[in-house]
């Protein structure tokens, strides 16, 4: 029986949650290298309007399948001791933090092109969706290009 | 057949779920029906049967037991 991981999390990924993940390592003395990505949300401006948040939704069921297939080519691909990727749903406001990719492995060079290849994915083939919400409360649908 | 929406779709549709009932039970008459109704683009959706996104110019046939969704673009991280 596979443990169900948890990704999608209410609202901003916090510094305190980033921090405890990485306490959480501690423990785990093989992995002798460490690398994060941090995906925060960008004050746009588009045309005449700026970003002030962007509320996220997702398809879960698919999301999940999406992302245990990713975790699994990932872990293939590349020599690593664990991985981790949470990503908000509903509200994050401006320079707030909405995606927390997190690779560990013995040594440094897997974990950069890991990450990047992590990150990449999710991007393209999870079914997350994006309203970005402007400072005049008016909105539009983000697009990942 | 239940059909889900999500993002700019079911924004456009004003609906999350519907049942539609196709008279040709495919893919490629479900994006007709999609554009009559609502003027969906063919470029503007992506659709999954089951969770996993499929061609839209084939003729894959559609069951009614099938999860059908209709996805608009994808915006994570």
């Amino acid at each position: 029986m596979k443990k169900k991981k948890t990704v999608f999390i209410e609202g901003q990924i916090t510094s305190s949650f980033i921090g405890n993940a990485i306490a959480k390592h501690q423990t785990k003395t093989q992995i002798g290298a460490h690398n994060i990505f941090l995906g925060q949300v960008r004050k746009d401006k588009i045309e005449d309007k700026t970003v002030k948040a962007i509320d996220f939704s997702c398809y879960q069921e698919m999301a999940d399948q999406k992302l245990d297939i990713i975790r699994e080519e990932t872990f293939e691909k590349y020599d690593l001791t664990c991985m981790h990727i949470y990503h908000s749903l509903g509200k994050v406001e401006v320079g707030e933090v909405c995606l927390f990719v997190f690779v560990s492995a013995p040594h440094r060079p897997q974990v950069y092109e890991a990450t990047e290849y992590i990150v990449n994915r999710v991007k393209e083939e999870v079914p997350i969706f994006g309203k970005e919400i402007f400072e005049d409360a008016s909105y539009q649908w983000k697009t990942n290009v | 057949m239940k059909v889900i929406y999500f993002g700019k779709i079911a924004d456009v549709t004003k609906k999350t779920v519907e049942e539609i009932e196709l008279q040709d039970k495919n893919v490629k008459s479900l994006i007709t029906f999609l554009n009559e109704k609502y003027a969906i683009n063919l470029s503007e959706m992506q659709i999954a049967v089951n969770q996993n996104l499929v061609s839209k110019s084939e003729l894959l046939e559609l069951k009614d037991t099938d999860e059908v969704a209709i996805l608009s673009a994808f915006a994570g991280g």
